[in-house]
C-alpha cells in the first residue's frame, strides 16, 4: 500500500464497534515542562471526538477538554472540528501529507488554554504497511506517523508561550479492537528536522511486533526491531526509557531519557493509557520525546498494588 | 528401569563452547532453604513432563514448596480434550515424608532423584492411576544465568532445566501404555511472583536419541520480552541469544502449531515445529496455562515437544467468549 495524497483526508469506514479514524499532534516542551497532546476522533456512526490537554508531571492537568458522540457535520479533514462543552478542537489538512495547521482551546475552573500551530512535515509521511511486521489489522487498515516542524502559540492562563521546534503527528483508519491488546509502547523522538524517530513496540495474541522509521542522515528506513528497557514510578507510570533500535538498513539508534511530563486517562473498559513527555537524547545528541504506554488495566493495577502505588492517581 | 543408550555424536571443534558454562553442585537436586524457606513468595519446586505424541498422551508432574513448610502437587494425564485431562490429582497441602529431595513422597508421588543432576524416577498409584516414569538426562543442567537476559529475581533466585530421555509405563481406566520418548525437567527456588508476566511462551523438544534437543522461554515481562534457554546439538549446549516463535491459535486460543527459529551464542540455528497432541489448560490463580504435548520436528528430525503458553485468563476470556 502506497500512501496517496487523499489519505490525509477521511477514508470509508466499515461499521463496527471498534471502526474509527483518528488524528493525533504532539507537541513536547521540555523548556516549559509542558506536554501539549491533541488527539480527535471519528466513527463509522459519525460521531466525533476530542481530547485536548496540557500537562505538567504526575498527570496534572493544566487545562483540559474532552469531549465524544458529537456529529461530524460532514466535515472532512481539510477543515476539522469537534466542539465540545469544555472546548474546542480544529484541524486543516491544506497541504496534503506535507503540512497542516491546527488548533485547540480548553476553559474549565481555573484554567484556560489555547493552541495554534502550523506543523510542516520534515519527511515524507510514514505508514506501517511499510514495515516488515505491516500494521496489524487489530489496530488500524493503515496509520501514518510523521515527524515536523511545529511554530505556533500556547496561551496558558493568558501567558502566551511561542514556540519553533520539532512535533509529530500520526493518522489511522480502520478497525481499533483494544481487547486484542496486550500492552504497546510508542515513542516519536526528534533531535532536530534531520534527525527523528517513531517506534511502536505492539504486543497482542502472544505475539510482539514492530513499527516505524528511523530518519537520519537524510535516510529514512523502516524499523525492524527495538529492545525496550524502561522502568515504573510506584504508580506503574514510566520514569526512564532506553531503547536501542535496529532499522532496515542494519543502522542501530540508540533513545534514552527521563519523564518530566504525564497524562493518565481510560481508553474503553481494559486500556490505560499514559501519554509521557521525555528529556533525553538520540545517539547521545538531545533530543525531546513523547513515550506512550498502553496497557491492561488488570496488569498495570497489580503492579501498583505491589509497588503501593495509588489505584486512583490517574484520571 | 536402566539408562537409555543415548547417541551423542562428538562435538566438533567449531561448536566448542566460547565460556563456561554454570555448573551445579549435586546439592542442587536438594532443597535450598536459604533462598527458598522464608520470605514472601519463598517458592522451590520440580516439574517432570513426559509427553507422548504417538498415544496422543501428556503426562506431567509438577510439586512446589511454598514459604519453606506448605507443599502441594500435582499429576495429570492430558489427552485429546484441552478442557478435561484425562486423569488429574491435586493437593494443595501435601504431606511431605522422606529425605529431603532425594527420596520423598507427597501424598501418592514418590519422588527419587537417584543420580544427582542426572537422573529421577517418578511413580503414582492412585485414584485409578498407576504411573512410572524415569528421566535421564542427556546434558547437565542449564541456569538460566547464562542467558543475556539472566534470571529475574521475580522468577527465582536461581532455575535450571534439563532435556532428558523417558522411559515408563502408565495405566489408566483399563489402558496400559509403556512409552520411551523424549521430556523435560527443571528445578527452581527462590521467589516467584507470577504478576509479572503477560504472557510466554515455554518450549522444550528433542529427539527421542537425545541427539539434539531445545528448551526456550519467552517470556513477555512489563511489555518487554525476555529469552532464555540453550540449543543442545552435535554434544554441545549452548545459551539461546534469539528466538522468533509464532503460534498457531484456534478460537479458544489453545496453541494447535507451534513454529520457531532459534539461534545459540556459537553462532547456531535451529527450527522447531510442533503440531497439538495432547493437553490441558490449566487454571492457576489469575492465569491459565495451555500445557501441550506435541509432535514436532527440530531441524526437521523427529522430536517431541512439550509447549506450554501462560495468557491472562481474562484476556483469553476476553477474546474467546
Amino acid at each position: 500500500m502506497t500512501l496517496t495524497p487523499k489519505d490525509d483526508l477521511r477514508h470509508h469506514l466499515r461499521p463496527g464497534p471498534h471502526s474509527r479514524e483518528s488524528l493525533f499532534y504532539d507537541l513536547v516542551l521540555p523548556d516549559e515542562g509542558l506536554l501539549v497532546f491533541t488527539y480527535t476522533w471519528v466513527n463509522a456512526d459519525e460521531q466525533a471526538g476530542h481530547l485536548f490537554a496540557v500537562v505538567g508531571d504526575d498527570n496534572e492537568k493544566l487545562a483540559f477538554s474532552a469531549t465524544d458522540g458529537v456529529g461530524s457535520g460532514g466535515r472532512d479533514f481539510d477543515d476539522w472540528r469537534v466542539p465540545g462543552d469544555t472546548g474546542e478542537v480544529w484541524v486543516k489538512h491544506t497541504d496534503l501529507l506535507r503540512g497542516a495547521s491546527y488548533g485547540a482551546s480548553a476553559e474549565g475552573a481555573g484554567f484556560t488554554a489555547e493552541l495554534t500551530v502550523e506543523f510542516t512535515g520534515t519527511h515524507e509521511a510514514f505508514d506501517y504497511a511499510r514495515n516488515e511486521d505491516g500494521c496489524p489489522d487489530f489496530i488500524a487498515d493503515n496509520r501514518f506517523e510523521q515527524g515536523s516542524r511545529s511554530r505556533g502559540t500556547l496561551t496558558l492562563n493568558g501567558r502566551e508561550i511561542h514556540f519553533d521546534t520539532t512535533g509529530h503527528r500520526d493518522h489511522s483508519w480502520g478497525t481499533r479492537d483494544w481487547d486484542a491488546i496486550q500492552d504497546w509502547k510508542w515513542i516519536s523522538a526528534q533531535v532536530d528536522d534531520d534527525l527523528q524517530l517513531n517506534v511502536m513496540v505492539l504486543h497482542a495474541r502472544g505475539e510482539t511486533t514492530y513499527h516505524g522509521y528511523v530518519v537520519a542522515d537524510g535516510e529514512l528506513q523502516p524499523v525492524v526491531h527495538a529492545k525496550t528497557r524502561a522502568t515504573y514510578d510506584a504508580n506503574w507510570w514510566q520514569k526512564s526509557l532506553h531503547m536501542t533500535i535496529l532499522d532496515a538498513a542494519g543502522r542501530r539508534t540508540e533513545v534514552a531519557g527521563d519523564r518530566y511530563a504525564l497524562l493518565n486517562f481510560q481508553a474503553g473498559e481494559r486500556i490505560t493509557l499514559n501519554e509521557a513527555a521525555f528529556r533525553g537524547t538520540i545517539n547521545g545528541r538531545e533530543a525531546r520525546m513523547h513515550f506512550e504506554n498502553g496497557w491492561d488495566r488488570s496488569y498495570s493495577d497489580a503492579q501498583i498494588r505491589r509497588l503501593g502505588g495509588s489505584l486512583l492517581a490517574g484520571s | 528401569m536402566t539408562s537409555p543408550e543415548l547417541s551423542v555424536s562428538e562435538p566438533s571443534l567449531s561448536h566448542r563452547p566460547t565460556r563456561e558454562l554454570s555448573r551445579f553442585s549435586p546439592d542442587d537436586d536438594l532443597l535450598h532453604d536459604e533462598v527458598s524457606a522464608a520470605g514472601p513468595l519463598a517458592r522451590e519446586s520440580l516439574l517432570l513432563t513426559a509427553p507422548i505424541p504417538e498415544e496422543n498422551l501428556l503426562v506431567f508432574c509438577y510439586l512446589w514448596r511454598e514459604g519453606g513448610t506448605k507443599w502441594g502437587r500435582f499429576v495429570f494425564v492430558a489427552g485429546e480434550d484441552m478442557a478435561k485431562p484425562l486423569f488429574l490429582s491435586h493437593v494443595d497441602d501435601a504431606p511431605f515424608e522422606g529425605e529431603d529431595l532425594r527420596d520423598f513422597t507427597l501424598a501418592g508421588l514418590h519422588w527419587r532423584q537417584p543420580e544427582p543432576l542426572k537422573a529421577a524416577e517418578v511413580s503414582f498409584r492412585g485414584e485409578g492411576l498407576e504411573l512410572d516414569i524415569r528421566f535421564d538426562g542427556i546434558h547437565e543442567p542449564f541456569s538460566w544465568h547464562d542467558n543475556a537476559d539472566g534470571c529475574p529475581e521475580w522468577v527465582a533466585h536461581e532455575r535450571f532445566e534439563q532435556s532428558g530421555v523417558t522411559r515408563g509405563r502408565l495405566t489408566l481406566n483399563g489402558r496400559t501404555v509403556e512409552f520411551t520418548g523424549a521430556g523435560h525437567r527443571d528445578h527452581s527456588w527462590g521467589t516467584r511472583d507470577w504478576n509479572y508476566l503477560q504472557h510466554w511462551k515455554w518450549m522444550n523438544a528433542a529427539t527421542p536419541d537425545g541427539a539434539a534437543s531445545l528448551h526456550c522461554m519467552i517470556m513477555s515481562v512489563k511489555g518487554e520480552t525476555l529469552v532464555n534457554g540453550y540449543i543442545n546439538t552435535a554434544g554441545v549446549v549452548s545459551p539461546i541469544v534469539d528466538a522468533r516463535a509464532t503460534a498457531d491459535l484456534d478460537d479458544q486460543m489453545i496453541h494447535r502449531g507451534v513454529s520457531g527459529v532459534f539461534h545459540d551464542e556459537l553462532g547456531r540455528e535451529m527450527r522447531l515445529e510442533a503440531h497439538y497432541a495432547a493437553g490441558w489448560s490449566m487454571p492457576i490463580q489469575h492465569l491459565l496455562l495451555n500445557e501441550i504435548g506435541m509432535a514436532a520436528t527440530l531441524d526437521d528430525a523427529p522430536a517431541t515437544a512439550h509447549i506450554e503458553l501462560g495468557w491472562p485468563a481474562d484476556y483469553v476470556k476476553g477474546l474467546t467468549s
